[in-house]
């Protein structure tokens, strides 16, 4: 225990400070001996160096030093606050020091990293910063820590195969969940996959069971046409606000006869198959689709009422209306996913005006047993069978002309994986891939790719420059071959482009009602990429999926499941901590100006009863 | 609990009675000003306050990223822009300071709502009164970034510099 008296001189007490080399990265431009030994002989201030503070040698070091040393203050000068501040808070805490008494001095992020170019300056700037930290040492105050009980419950937004298996996993360990998702129904862009990489395994055979699950498990409750419109409070304590748009039909009720489908009279695009084929204004895209009631497309009902007499358990409710629901939630898991390049930016290749040529996502559909041609392959302007079919790869993604520098990650796996399905579904077809770099990487994605090749397909290295539609209808390919360096013209029958993804519509205004950050790249931030992946920088939100970046459906399961590891972690105690940085105030040198109750952004001041 | 603890009451209070805890409070501002601008040890020397949410996160994504840029900024992190007491900055320019600098989100991506444009309110009435007192306001700016944009950062904190380099040490504006 140390040995502060915090009545005493402020200027007596014992200030113990660790300079960190962090192996070369702050120490291969910083001087920290010379750290060290500009401040070796400060009164009062006790100060060691150590390779790595984070380390388990560094923790036992700092722990030793506190106790030795009967330190009040601690400072640590190394990586930013933000990494490794919570563990040396902990560390002090653990130790007998107040953890508002330890301050975190960033000579890593915003010192060695930005001037290796001047280490001399550096050095002298190191310096400063602590010099700083040391001037500030004394006045600190101790942190406040308060218990709070928390909802036992959570909020997923997005009910893709991320949003659902996050749901399972915690509604398994006995939390209540609330399913958000925008669409009709759940199971999000896998329910539209026929079959998925690299084992090509059909995809809702394995979605299927989990969606159906989800829906029916009894601390699931799923919430479809809805998005959350405000969100409340603080970690453990969220009140939040959905707006239920209304489905016309009674889930409970409904049978999933289907008849209504049938006799609906209204024919409009199919947007679920990207606008090829039709659909009713009851809407139910798939017959597997859950929830298995349909949903009444109102702006385009013509209020026949064809349905309502079909409709044996009369679930058909016209008098339904939206509703906002408030739910009081303790975390909040954030799976809203992606959404697929739109190509149309893209005049070169045509799309939209050329009617071969397709998105790899409308290639699927056609490729799907519930799609609109119920599973055969055909070109859009005449219905013929193809012989020719071209993927260009990379459309959306790795171009700084467009703003898109990521890699998207599935689309060389899931051009392999069409390829394949195509050469065995019409052995006869032939298929060229034009690739930038094949990106085949995952377990069995490498072996995928040989099939590929084993089964013909030809793959080309070659930027795609302009697709034409000829006289005869098929569409001309315009390329460079990378490895000839040839310019070369070749007409295809049917042209998929492969296209990347994007964050989803709103994802903008969702962080900023939860208050995370978007990357350069607009998806969410991660609180760190690689060991964090799940947190962001709020406590209580986590994050599963695409929605932080381009992930196939492995790594969106995978990442679903350390979210729900992480919310199980936060409200499996039924209280957690959390520091109150709420301003106390001096009564003795308030004036009653009340020019705080106006500043206050929250509200949360009240004049009277002085500070809440 | 209503409070999300921005610290813009802080900033408001003339008399120094709040004190918000967690954060470095008025007298370690005070003493971290004072420890720095005694010594000068590099011209320019500009302080920038950053909050914690977008500048100081860009400042670190910066560093994440290795991109340089010159030495002569010492950042104070903070809350909030709002949380910034103008007494703080005038203080910062009483000791010497050659520029400051404060970055925090971009008005509508401010964690705490509004606090991004209270501090622009104060940005604007100060450099009118630092006009007043004969210290040229373009010693004083504010931007937001968001939390991903070090490369943002960077550049304001260079081209920072090198407009405040320009216009000379502290104070050269009262030698006519």
């Amino acid at each position: 225990m140390s040995q502060c008296d915090e009545s005493g001189h402020k200027e007596q007490r014992k200030v113990l400070l660790f300079v960190c080399r962090c192996g070369t990265n702050i120490a291969g431009v910083v001087d920290v001996e010379r750290v060290v030994k500009y401040f070796s002989r400060r009164e009062g201030v006790v100060v060691r160096d150590q390779d790595h503070c984070c380390s388990d040698e560094g923790i036992r070091r700092i722990r030793e030093a506190i106790r030795e040393e009967g330190a009040c203050r601690l400072i640590i000068a190394c990586c930013t606050p933000s990494l490794h501040g919570e563990l040396f808070r902990r560390v002090a805490e653990e130790s007998g020091l107040n953890k508002g008494f330890v301050e975190i001095v960033n000579i890593r992020e915003q010192c060695s990293w930005v001037h290796y170019h001047d280490p001399e300056r550096a050095t002298n700037k190191a310096i400063d910063l602590i010099e700083m930290a040391l001037a500030a040492a004394p006045y600190a105050s101790p942190a406040k820590v308060v218990k709070v009980p928390v909802e036992r419950s959570v909020l997923i937004i997005g009910g893709g195969v991320a949003g659902v298996t996050a749901a399972l996993s915690l509604a398994e360990m006995g939390f209540k969940v609330y399913l958000v998702e925008r669409e009709g129904f759940i199971g999000g862009h896998m329910a539209k996959w026929d079959k998925v990489y690299p084992t090509l395994d059909c995809s809702i055979c394995v979605l299927g069971p989990q969606v159906s699950k989800a829906y029916n498990h009894p601390n699931i409750e799923v919430l479809t046409l809805s998005e959350v419109k405000s969100v409340k409070g603080f970690p453990g304590n969220y009140e939040v606000e959905v707006l239920k748009r209304a489905r016309y039909v009674d889930e409970k009720l409904c049978n999933g006869c289907n008849k209504c489908l049938e006799v609906c009279p209204i024919q409009l695009p199919n947007e679920y198959n990207y606008g090829i084929g039709f659909r009713s204004a009851v809407v139910k895209p798939y017959p597997e689709a859950v929830p298995q009631a349909p949903y009444i497309d109102l702006r385009h009902c013509i209020g026949c009422y064809c349905c309502v007499g079909v409709c044996d358990p009369k679930a058909i409710n016209f008098k339904e209306e939206d509703r906002v629901l408030k739910l009081k939630v303790g975390a909040i898991i954030v799976a809203v996913g992606f959404k697929p390049f739109d190509p149309k930016i893209l005049e070169e290749y045509g799309y939209g005006k050329i009617p071969d040529v397709i998105t790899s996502a409308e290639y699927e559909r056609f490729l799907s047993s519930s799609g609109p041609t119920r599973g055969r392959v055909v070109r859009v302007s005449d219905g013929s069978v193809p012989k020719r079919i071209a993927f260009i790869q990379c459309v959306g993604s790795r171009s700084d002309r467009i703003g898109r520098r990521y890699c998207s990650r599935a689309c060389c796996n899931n051009a392999i994986k069409q390829a394949i399905q195509t050469k065995l579904m019409m052995p006869g077809v032939d298929i060229t891939i034009f690739y930038v770099d094949v990106r085949a990487t995952g377990k069995l994605a490498e072996e995928a790719y040989r099939r590929a090749m084993d089964l013909g397909v030809n793959f080309v290295k070659a930027r795609v420059g302009e697709l034409r539609r000829t006289k005869s209808g098929k569409v001309k390919v315009f390329y460079e071959n990378i490895l000839t360096c040839e310019f070369v013209e070749e007409e295809f029958d049917l042209v998929v482009l492969s296209v990347g993804m994007e964050p989803p519509e709103g994802l903008r205004d969702l962080a900023s009602m939860l208050g995370v950050p978007l990357s350069e790249d607009g998806f969410l931030s991660e609180y760190h990429l690689k060991l964090n992946p799940a947190d962001t920088f709020i406590k209580g939100v986590y994050l599963a999926g695409a929605c932080s970046g381009p992930k196939d459906i492995t790594e969106s399961v995978t990442q679903a499941g350390l979210a729900a590891s992480r919310v199980a972690e936060l409200l499996k105690r039924g209280e957690i901590e959390l520091e109150v940085h709420a301003p106390t105030i001096d009564r003795s040198k308030c004036k009653l100006c009340l020019n705080c109750v106006r500043a206050c952004l929250f509200g949360a001041l009240k004049a009277g009863k002085g500070v809440v | 609990m209503t409070c999300r603890g921005c610290g813009a009451c802080v900033a408001a209070c003339p008399t120094g009675a709040l004190v918000l805890s967690g954060y470095l409070n008025d007298e370690q501002i005070s003493a971290m000003l004072r420890a720095l601008l005694s010594r000068k040890s590099e011209y320019p020397l500009i302080v920038a306050f950053m909050c914690m949410w977008c500048g100081y996160a860009a400042a670190d994504n910066a560093g994440l990223n290795k991109i340089l840029y010159p030495t002569n900024i010492r950042i104070i992190r903070v809350p909030c822009t709002a949380s910034i007491s103008p007494k703080h900055v005038l203080e910062a320019f009483k000791l010497g300071a050659d520029g400051v600098m404060i970055v925090g989100c971009y008005e509508q991506d401010c964690h705490y709502r509004v606090g991004r444009v209270r501090a622009n309110e104060r940005v604007k009435v100060l450099k009118e009164l630092l006009k007043e007192v004969g210290i040229n306001p373009e010693r004083l700016m504010i931007d937001g970034v968001a939390a991903s944009e070090g490369k943002k950062v960077a550049e304001l904190m260079r081209s920072f510099t090198e407009k405040v380099a320009k216009l000379g040490p502290m104070g050269s504006e009262f030698e006519v």
